[in-house]
């Protein structure tokens, strides 16, 4: 990520607030108007104030003091999650009813027909036996052809779904129609909240539909006289039906699971050594459904992606298969469950983890295997599962702030822009230095160089004086800094480097840091930090008016 | 400075008595004519310490090299003046035959148009050298750099009066004024100060100032932004004998009057500290422009800065003036005198003039000066009467065209006159 600093150097507000004060708005007021008068100044001038600290460095929020003020990254994220919908999936399904007419035959109104009578219908959801759902969203949508000669009415009732204690009940009016011209309507109902009961008509099956559908002439009609190969049908689907509630057997599916997940830890850093005293790694699976889970861990590890560099995470914590058991009910409706849960912790004593994480990774890859029911059917359609408690994966990281360092670099490129070139094809900055004031409370020596580039980041000059060194800060005899040192690092600005200046579109930031005594560990506190002031000192043309 | 001595030797050999400038009631007196008509013009600038050269360079928007500045900066004492009149008008003077009816009594009224401007400059030595060098000469140091002071005056100015010369030596002359106030600007700073730290890394500035200004949309030449009165006095008299009155002592007051300004004029008082350490930038890693114009760039630390729209009234930086004229004989008079601009940043003008007859219709004189808004200035200037018709021209400022690099003047005047 870049950012955009315009330097506009000299053009600061003492300056603008003399030239208020004096010429360009006193003498300028007789003076010619269509020329200013220029002239070179020696100025000492603040150009930024910044202070650095690892706060700032680690894009995270997470980076907190403990007790004793040492920093402590905590990192927590989500690898993956399985939720109702990725265990229980209710496909759309269409059904139709029809029935003809072959002999010519006379119908008093209000007479009635079953078309259907105690239908059973089984949904086709794979693997899966479902007894019981709650729907969450979806519809049923009915469509009814009629091509008799007096309106009739059509009633269709899913004894399955109830809701409120009464069964879902269409019932339409159809008006009369033709063979030639059938008679049509069209509808949707919505069945969020319906509970469907999908044991069929005996209590022992599952995925089973149970409705009724008749057919009556209409009361208030005439008689009805059918005519050879007078119809009627009535078709209806179930579409997107989403429950947040199923139970049953959920099958004895197998989910394979490759990811990755970006890091910007420190991503910054590019270069050099460092070593990380201790951490701690933490693998936590939460099951909320009820069913038993079986998670074998294939592979993970880090890499940096700029670097190519990369470290597999060996452990013999995740050398076998781990069986997680199911969820429990609650029996009350907050919360309905409470999710069983295992932990896989790593350290520096069981793993290698310490060694991803000194590659400076930008990047973790995972690959899981998860099974759920790996013991078979064993809960007699008990298996449930509801909306917002699924199966999940989380990472958990700790990293206290305790690390030895040799050379470890912290790049970073800045957009840069000098703003005006020139008056008159004249630099506005003729020659001078640029000072770096640095404030070290940091326990490291650093040295820095700020390269300018090119709009292809090649490196086109630099500016401060090479191997130019923020001292570190004054260390007790426990490694704690007590105060800082300041350190004065200054380039000089000629025409070639002002030219460079101006054409330079980026500004990259090299700090190189080591630890006094590599490789013992020093430990960062909250309240170290890098306060940097840079000045200019320049011999610089000013133009009133600008 | 052979050539300056022998150039001043030369000049005080002449003698014009037309002092520092010729806008003065003398330009009224008509001797025994009955009718005088005339022009006349003046331009005069005037530095104590910014150099012919430096205000040249600055005008004409060229570049000012570091020999030019230093020319400017050697000159300076702790504050230092600078001055632009630039004057020109018509009048008519008539004899009234009818007052007291014999001579030698004389009774003039006159009436006279003039365009006239005036600028006014006070500048301490550390807020030129801030400007024009830079701070970094000043690092480590808290300068106080108060008494900065600007004013600029232009208006139309409708005289009349009357002169009055008893014939034995006595001449009285009073003009009233009505001004049309066209333009006025000024920065008045009582108090700046301005520290810088010993590595840069700090610059505060504390100041006090007044700003004022007419109407900006309605400055055009002969718009009105206000009105004024003036009124202008003299009183000379032969301290000999009749017949030799042209020995006299005069004293003069001009320009001594008033414009209140119109209710459409600004002004601005401000008195505000300033700290600036340069762009502060909380987190290094998310620079962008808001956040630099967030978290930028100075903290006002204490901020009072009022804008008024309304009338005001400013006073004429008034002369004051004592003249002394004596004749040595036919051909050559000496003339000293002092004068005093009141309500400007002008010091005491000493000057002495030599005026030498070179034939009855010409006359040149030389003068040297010392004070005012620049140091030493040598004029010289020439007058000659034709019949009826006479002419003057003249400079005050010689030392400014010969050598410019060092002195800060230049001035030219000159005019004509029917006498009937």
């Amino acid at each position: 990520m870049f950012q955009i600093i315009k330097f506009r150097l000299l053009a600061s507000k003492y300056i603008a607030i003399l030239n208020i004060l004096l010429f360009s708005l006193s003498i300028a007021s007789c003076k010619k108007r269509d020329q200013n008068p220029k002239w070179d100044a020696d100025e000492l001038v603040p150009l930024v104030k910044t202070s650095v600290n690892l706060y700032d460095l680690s894009n995270y929020d997470e980076l907190n003091p403990d007790s004793s003020g040492a920093l402590l990254l905590t990192f927590s994220n989500s690898l993956f999650k399985y939720s109702l919908d990725s265990l229980v999936s209710i496909p759309d399904t269409g059904l139709s009813e029809r029935i003809d007419t072959l002999i010519f035959v006379s119908f008093a109104p209000g007479f009635s027909v079953d078309l259907a009578q105690n239908q059973e219908t089984k949904l086709k959801i794979g693997n899966t036996e479902l007894v019981e759902a709650i729907i969450n969203s979806g519809s049923i949508d009915v469509s009814i052809k009629s091509t008799f000669s007096e309106p009739t009415i059509v009633s269709y009732e899913l004894s399955s779904a109830t809701k409120n204690g009464s069964k879902l009940l269409i019932s339409e009016s159809i008006p009369a129609g033709s063979v030639s011209s059938p008679s049509v309507i069209s509808s949707s109902y919505n069945l969020s909240n319906y509970y469907l009961d999908l044991k069929g008509l005996n209590g022992n099956s599952y995925n089973t539909l149970v409705a009724q559908i008749s057919a009556m002439v209409d009361p208030s009609g005439d008689t009805l006289v059918s005519q050879l190969n007078d119809y009627i049908e009535i078709s209806y689907t179930f579409n997107n039906i989403q429950p947040k509630y199923a139970r049953g057997y959920f099958g004895d599916n197998s989910y394979s699971n490759l990811g990755k997940e970006e890091f910007h830890f420190l991503s910054n850093f590019t270069g050099g050594d460092i070593d990380i005293e201790s951490l701690n790694l933490n693998f936590e699976i939460k099951n909320g459904a009820g069913v038993d889970l079986q998670l074998g861990v294939n592979a993970i590890s880090m890499s940096n992606i700029e670097t190519g560099g990369t470290s597999v995470l060996n452990s013999t914590a995740l050398a076998n298969s781990l069986n997680i058991d199911r969820a429990q009910e609650t029996g009350v409706d907050t919360p309905p469950v409470i999710a069983s849960s295992y932990s896989i912790g790593l350290d520096i004593n069981n793993s290698n983890v310490d060694k991803l994480f000194e590659i400076i990774p930008n990047q973790i890859d995972y690959g899981f295997d998860l099974q759920i029911n790996p013991f078979g059917h064993v809960s007699s359609h008990n298996d449930f599962i509801y909306k917002d408690f699924g199966i999940e994966v989380l990472l958990d990281m700790e990293i206290p702030i305790s690390v030895a360092t040799n050379e470890f670099t912290l790049s970073d490129t800045i957009e840069f822009d000098m703003g005006e070139k020139t008056i008159d094809d004249r630099y506005l900055i003729i020659d001078g230095f640029i000072h770096l004031y640095a404030y070290n409370w940091y326990p490291f020596t650093a040295t820095t160089q700020l390269y300018l580039l090119d709009e292809s980041y090649a490196i086109i000059d630099s500016i401060l004086v090479e191997n130019a060194i923020v001292e570190a800060g004054i260390l007790d005899d426990n490694n704690v800094v007590i105060s800082p040192n300041r350190s004065k690092i200054s380039g000089a600005i000629n025409t070639a480097k002002i030219a460079a200046l101006y054409n330079a579109q980026f500004i990259k930031t090299d700090f190189t840091l080591s630890t006094p005594d590599y490789p013992d560990y020093v430990t960062v506190y909250d309240y170290y930090k890098i306060d940097m002031t840079l000045v200019g000192d320049f011999n610089y043309v000013i133009d009133p008016n600008e | 400075m052979r050539f300056l001595i022998t150039i001043s030797a030369v000049l005080f050999a002449f003698n014009l008595a037309l002092g520092q400038t010729a806008f003065t009631l003398q330009i009224y007196d008509s001797d025994s004519n009955k009718f005088v008509t005339g022009a006349y013009g003046e331009i005069q600038y005037n530095s104590s310490a910014i150099t012919n050269q430096f205000a040249k360079t600055f005008y004409q928007g060229e570049y000012l090299k570091k020999e030019i500045k230093e020319g400017s900066i050697n000159k300076m004492g702790n504050f230092n003046q600078l001055g632009l009149d630039a004057n020109y008008g018509a009048y008519s003077s008539i004899r009234l035959k009818s007052f007291i009816g014999r001579n030698p009594y004389r009774l003039n009224w006159f009436i006279g148009l003039y365009d006239r401007t005036h600028t006014d400059l006070s500048v301490p030595e550390n807020l030129f050298r801030l400007v024009f060098e830079g701070n970094k000469q000043f690092a480590g140091e808290s300068i106080d750099i108060s008494g900065f002071d600007f004013k600029l005056f232009k208006y139309q100015q409708l005289q009349t009066g009357l002169y009055f010369d008893n014939g034995l030596g006595q001449k009285i002359a009073f003009s009233a004024s009505y001004l049309n106030g066209n333009r006025y600007l000024s920065y008045s700073v009582p108090q700046l100060n301005f520290f810088t730290s010993d590595i840069g890394d700090q610059i505060a500035i504390d100041w006090d100032f007044t700003y004022q200004q007419t109407n900006l949309e309605n400055e055009r030449y002969l718009h009105s932004n206000g009105y004024g009165f003036s009124t202008d006095l003299m009183y000379q008299f032969s301290y000999h004998s009749v017949e030799n009155s042209n020995n006299y002592m005069k004293i003069e007051i001009n320009d001594l009057g008033f414009i209140n300004w119109s209710s459409k004029s600004q002004s601005i008082t401000s008195s505000d500290s300033l700290l600036y350490e340069g762009y502060h930038i909380k987190n290094i890693q998310e620079i962008h422009d808001s956040l630099i114009q967030e978290v930028s760039v100075d903290s006002i630390v204490d901020s009072h800065t009022y804008l008024k729209t309304d009338k005001f009234t400013t006073y004429l930086p008034a002369r004051i003036s004592l003249d002394i004229k004596q004749q040595h004989n036919e051909k050559l008079a000496i003339n000293i005198g002092i004068s005093y601009r009141i309500n400007a940043n002008y010091a005491p003008l000493l000057f002495v003039e030599e005026q030498y007859n070179i034939t009855k219709k010409i006359i040149a004189s030389g003068r040297l000066s010392y004070g005012g808004y620049t140091k030493l200035s040598f004029g010289m200037n020439i007058r000659a009467q034709f019949k009826s018709i006479g002419l003057f021209a003249g400079t005050n400022n010689l030392e400014g065209l010969i050598a410019s690099k060092y002195f800060g003047g230049f001035s030219t005047f000159g005019g004509l006159n029917i006498r009937l």
